[in-house]
C-alpha cells in the first residue's frame, strides 16, 4: 500500500467498522473495497482492513476501513479505540435485537466521550424481511437522538450499501474542511510525523 | 504471560499441531512466485487445518526467509500468537535452527513459555539422537497428555533423555527465574524505558517493538503487557508481525506489535502517526507523547523509587508494576454497589472517583471518561462476574489490596480522611466487601505462617524444594481423590518410575544441558546485574508494606497452590469439556468458604453463601486431581 514518494490520493481516512460478529460486516467491506481478493487476517491476527479509493468533489479519498476481532465482548467499546480514527460505521443486524443492543450502548459512549468522532448508524441484513425484529422505525428515532445518519442495508443484495459508505467519507470530508489544520495538529499534543495528514480527527482529550 | 480472559477455553490437548517447517533461504529467492516455508512434517498427521497451517509457515518465518545474520548461528527460541474471530489468543513456540534452516513449531492454547520451549529443545535432541519412530512416540505421549495443573511436573524420558518441567501457575507473578520473557525484557529494556512503556500501556498507545533478534522481540512484547497484571491487554497483540503484513502498523487501534527490524521501512512508518517505538537494538525509545510525567506523583515515585533500589531474581520486578497498579486501580472496590431488590453487584464510577484520593482522581477519571481504556472496562466486568457467580478472587493484587485496605482501617482512629471515606464505603457496599476482607485476613495469617525471610528464601536450594514438595505428596496421597477422568497413563507412569528412584535422578540434568542451545540475547544470564531488592525499599507512605518480602508468595505452603490452582479453572484455561464425557460434579469451587466465619442471617443470599461449606478443599474438577501429580511449590 504505502506507495513511495507518489501519493495518488489527497486525503487518507482511517475508519472503524464495529458490530458483533455475524452482523455482516465483512460483506459489507467486501461489497465497497478495491482490494476484495486480499487475504482477510482477523482470524490470524485479529484486525484487517480494506481499501477504497473514492472522488468526492473533485478530491482523491483514500479510505482505510478498519475491523478487528471480537469487539461483542466488551459492554462498552471504551474510547482509546477510537482515538486513531476519523469516523466510525456502527453495524447491527436487523434480525438480531442484540446486535442492536449492543451498538446502542457503544453508540452512547462514542458519544459521550468521543464525540469529535464521525460516525453513522448501518442496519445490515434487510432483505431478510421475514426475520427481522429491529424495527426500522425504532433505529430511526435512535439515529435522530443521536444526531447521526442511519442506513439499512442488503450486503447481500447490495442495496444501499455505497450510499452509506460515500455519506460517511462525506461526513469525514467535511468534518476535516471544516476543521482550520492548525487547531487540530495542536489538538491533544499527537505528534504528526506528516503535515499533510495532520488533519486527524481524534476524540476529545480529557 | 498471566491468565486473562483472552486465554482460550477451548483447550483439548496440550498442543494443537507440532510441525517441522524448511525455511527459503535469500538466495533461492531470485526471481517472481518466490517459494514459500514448506512443511517437513506435523503430528498429528491428519491435522488439516490448512488456514492455520498456513499463518504457521507465515510467522514460523516472519521474513518469509531465514533471518539474515550469517553470524549468527545460534539456535533461537521465539513465540508468535495467532488471535481467532473471537479475540482468543493461540500461542506458537518456535525453535529455529540455522544450520538447516528449520523451524520446530508447536501451537497451543496454553501460554507456559517454558514448558514449551523445554519440550521443544527435548523434541529437538529426539530428532538428531533418535529414529522418526522415536519422534512419533515422544509426540504421541505429549500430545496425549491431559494438561497437568500449576505446579505439577511434566517428565518424559526418550531415548535416555529426561526431560523434567514444572507446569508454571499463571496466578502467580513472573519471576526472573522462572520467566524467560521477563528476563528478556529485564535485560533488553532499561529501567526508565520501562517506566515509559508502563505508562503508554496504561493510556493504551500504539506501542511498537523493533528488533532483530526474534526472541528477544517476542519476550518484550509478552513481557510488556504483563505490567498490567491483573488487568490485561485488550486490544492488537502481534508478538511478532510477519514482514507480509507490514501494513498493520498503520492500524488506528491500540496495539502492542513487536516488528522485525527489516520490515519497519519508513515508508511504512509515516503512516503509522503517533506511535511509540521501542528498538531493542538500538535500546532507544521514542513516542509522540509523555505518558510518564502525566502519571500521579505517587506512583511515579514509587517506580522510580524502587527500579532504583534494583530487583531480584524473583518477581521483584513484576512487583514494581503491581505496585504501581494498586495504587492506581487498589480502592476499586470502593466503588461496588448492591441492588436492594436483585442483590446484583453492580460497580459505580463517580462512586468509586469520589471515594480515590484526590491526587488520583483526575488520572483515574480520565481512564474511565474521554480517554477511556478498555483494560479497566473489562477488569471491572471480570470482578462483577466473578462476584456475583460467587467464585473465588485470590489473584496478588486482590491479596495485596486488601493488606492495603487494613492498614487503611487500622488507621482510622488517626482521622484520616481516606479512613473516613473508607469507612462509608464499606457500609454502602455491605457485606461484599466485609466478605472479600474476612476471606482475605484468612489468607493473610496462612501467608505469614508459611512466610520465610527473603534471605531464607534465596538460601533455599532446589534439593530442599524438591523434598520438601515430596513430603507435600506423601501427606496429600492418603485423602486422593480418583480422578473422573484421566487419560494421562504415559506421564504417570513415567512418575512413578522416578518418584521410586533418587532424587539425583530426577533433577533433569538434561534440561540444562539442552538449555545452553538457547539464546538469551546479548546479555547473558550470569552478566545481568545482581542488585537485590531489600525489605522495604520504598518510602511512598501507604504502600511500604505492599512491597515486604517480595518472594514469600512463592514458597508459601501448599494450601496456597491449591487456592492457586482454583483461580487457575476460574480463569478458564484449562480444558473445560470432560474428556470422557463425564461431567464433574458441581463442587463449591470457592475455597474461601470454609475460612469464611458463620454468616450471619443477612446474608444468606450473598451469592458467596449459596453452597455448602466444604470441610476441605475439593478437587478441581474430573480432569485431574492435585494428587495425581507431584506437586512442588
Amino acid at each position: 500500500m504505502g506507495q513511495p514518494g507518489t501519493r495518488d490520493y489527497d486525503h487518507l481516512f482511517k475508519l472503524l467498522i464495529i458490530g458483533d460478529s455475524g452482523v455482516g460486516k465483512s460483506s459489507l467491506l467486501l461489497r465497497f473495497a478495491d482490494n476484495v481478493f486480499s487475504e482477510n487476517y482477523i482470524t490470524t491476527i485479529g484486525v484487517d482492513f480494506k481499501i477504497r479509493t473514492v472522488d468526492m468533489d473533485g478530491q482523491r479519498v483514500k479510505l482505510q476501513i478498519w475491523d478487528t476481532a471480537g469487539q461483542e465482548r466488551f459492554r462498552t467499546i471504551t474510547s482509546t479505540y477510537y482515538r486513531g480514527t476519523h469516523g466510525v460505521i456502527v453495524v447491527y443486524d436487523v434480525t438480531n435485537g442484540e446486535s442492536f443492543g449492543n451498538v446502542k450502548r457503544w453508540l452512547m459512549e462514542i458519544d459521550t466521550n468521543c464525540e469529535n468522532v464521525q460516525k453513522i448508524l448501518v442496519g445490515n441484513k434487510c432483505e431478510c424481511a421475514e426475520r427481522r425484529v429491529v424495527l426500522t422505525s425504532d433505529a430511526q428515532r435512535f439515529s435522530e437522538s443521536m444526531g447521526i445518519q442511519f442506513f439499512e442495508t442488503s450486503a447481500k443484495n447490495n442495496t444501499n450499501v455505497e450510499a452509506m459508505f460515500n455519506s460517511v467519507t462525506r461526513l469525514v470530508l467535511e468534518a476535516k474542511l471544516r476543521q482550520p489544520q492548525a487547531k487540530s495538529a495542536g489538538g491533544g499534543g499527537i505528534g504528526l510525523r506528516d503535515g499533510d495528514r495532520g488533519e486527524k480527527k481524534k476524540c476529545k482529550c480529557g | 504471560m498471566t491468565a486473562t480472559s483472552r486465554h482460550r477455553t477451548n483447550i483439548v490437548t496440550l498442543f494443537d499441531v507440532f510441525t517441522e517447517i524448511a525455511g527459503v533461504s535469500a538466495a533461492s529467492i531470485s526471481s517472481k512466485g518466490s517459494p514459500s516455508p514448506l512443511i517437513l512434517q506435523k503430528y498429528p498427521e491428519d491435522y488439516n487445518e490448512e488456514s492455520i497451517l498456513k499463518s504457521i509457515c507465515q510467522f514460523a518465518f516472519p521474513l518469509g526467509i531465514a533471518p539474515d545474520d550469517p553470524g549468527d548461528a545460534a539456535v533461537q527460541l521465539f513465540s508468535f500468537v495467532l488471535t481467532d474471530e473471537n479475540s482468543q489468543l493461540t500461542f506458537g513456540y518456535c525453535r529455529y535452527t540455522p544450520r538447516t534452516n528449520t523451524v520446530i513449531c508447536l501451537l497451543s492454547g496454553y501460554s507456559w513459555t517454558t514448558v514449551f520451549y523445554k519440550l521443544l529443545n527435548h523434541i529437538s535432541i529426539v530428532m538428531n539422537k533418535g529414529t522418526q519412530d522415536d519422534v512419533e512416540l515422544l509426540l504421541t505421549r505429549i500430545y496425549h497428555t491431559d494438561a497437568p495443573s500449576a505446579g505439577e511436573h511434566l517428565r518424559l524420558e526418550t531415548i535416555g533423555q529426561n526431560l523434567d518441567v514444572e507446569i508454571p501457575d499463571l496466578t502467580r507473578l513472573p519471576t526472573l527465574k522462572d520467566d524467560k520473557f521477563m528476563l528478556e525484557f529485564y535485560n533488553a529494556v532499561t529501567p526508565r524505558q520501562m517506566m515509559s512503556i508502563y505508562a503508554s500501556l496504561l493510556r493504551e498507545r500504539r506501542i511498537i517493538f523493533v528488533g532483530s533478534k526474534l526472541g528477544q522481540l517476542s519476550s518484550c512484547v509478552y513481557a510488556a503487557a504483563t505490567l498490567l497484571y491483573p488487568m490485561a491487554w485488550q486490544s492488537l497483540f502481534i508478538p511478532v508481525l510477519p514482514a507480509s503484513l507490514g501494513d498493520m502498523l498503520m492500524a488506528p487501534m491500540p496495539f502492542i506489535i513487536g516488528a522485525p527490524k527489516q520490515i519497519n521501512n519508513p515508508t511504512t512508518l509515516k503512516d503509522i502517526g503517533d506511535v511509540m517505538v521501542i528498538d531493542l537494538d538500538e535500546r532507544s525509545l521514542q513516542g509522540a507523547h509523555d505518558d510518564f510525567t502525566s502519571l500521579p506523583n505517587e506512583v511515579q515515585s514509587s517506580l522510580k523509587s524502587s527500579l532504583k533500589v534494583g530487583v531480584d531474581m524473583g518477581d521483584s520486578l513484576s512487583r514494581v508494576f503491581l505496585r504501581a497498579n494498586l495504587i492506581l486501580f487498589g480502592g476499586y472496590r470502593a466503588g461496588l454497589t448492591r441492588s436492594e431488590d436483585t442483590q446484583v453487584v453492580a460497580w459505580d464510577k463517580e462512586r468509586f472517583l469520589s471515594e480515590q484520593r484526590p491526587s488520583l482522581q483526575s488520572f483515574l477519571a480520565s481512564l474511565l471518561g474521554a480517554e477511556g481504556v478498555q483494560y479497566l472496562e473489562r477488569f471491572i466486568d471480570e470482578r462483577l462476574k466473578a462476584l456475583n457467580s460467587g467464585s473465588p478472587i485470590s489473584d496478588e493484587f486482590e491479596k495485596e489490596a486488601n493488606k492495603m485496605d487494613s492498614k487503611r482501617s487500622q488507621q482510622i482512629a488517626s482521622g484520616d480522611i481516606l479512613e473516613q471515606a473508607f469507612s462509608v464505603v464499606r457500609e454502602n457496599a455491605t457485606d461484599v466487601i466485609g466478605v472479600l476482607k474476612d476471606k482475605v485476613r484468612s489468607i493473610e495469617i496462612r501467608d505469614r505462617i508459611g512466610r520465610l525471610t527473603p534471605k531464607d528464601i534465596r538460601r533455599g536450594n532446589k534439593e530442599e524444594k524438591r523434598k520438601r514438595s515430596k513430603s507435600v505428596k506423601r501427606d496429600e496421597a492418603p485423602t486422593g481423590v480418583e480422578p473422573l477422568s484421566f487419560d494421562n497413563i504415559q506421564w504417570r507412569t513415567e512418575h512413578d518410575a522416578h518418584s521410586s528412584s533418587s532424587p539425583s535422578v530426577v533433577s533433569g540434568n538434561q534440561d540444562s544441558s539442552s538449555f545452553d542451545l538457547i539464546d538469551f540475547g546479548d546479555t547473558p544470564v550470569n552478566e545481568r546485574p545482581k542488585t537485590i531488592i531489600g525489605e522495604r525499599p520504598m518510602g511512598v507512605d501507604d504502600f511500604s508494606d505492599l512491597i515486604a518480602a517480595p518472594s514469600t508468595m512463592a514458597l508459601s505452603e501448599p494450601t496456597l497452590s491449591i487456592l492457586g490452582q482454583h483461580n487457575v479453572t476460574q480463569n478458564n484455561i484449562y480444558p473445560v469439556l470432560p474428556v470422557n464425557g463425564e461431567i464433574p460434579p458441581a463442587i463449591p469451587t470457592n475455597p474461601f468458604l470454609h475460612l469464611a466465619p458463620a454468616p450471619s442471617n443477612s446474608l444468606y443470599t450473598n451469592p458467596f453463601y449459596n453452597v455448602n461449606v466444604a470441610p476441605t478443599i475439593p478437587p478441581r474438577n474430573g480432569h485431574s486431581s492435585p494428587h495425581q501429580w507431584e506437586k512442588f511449590d
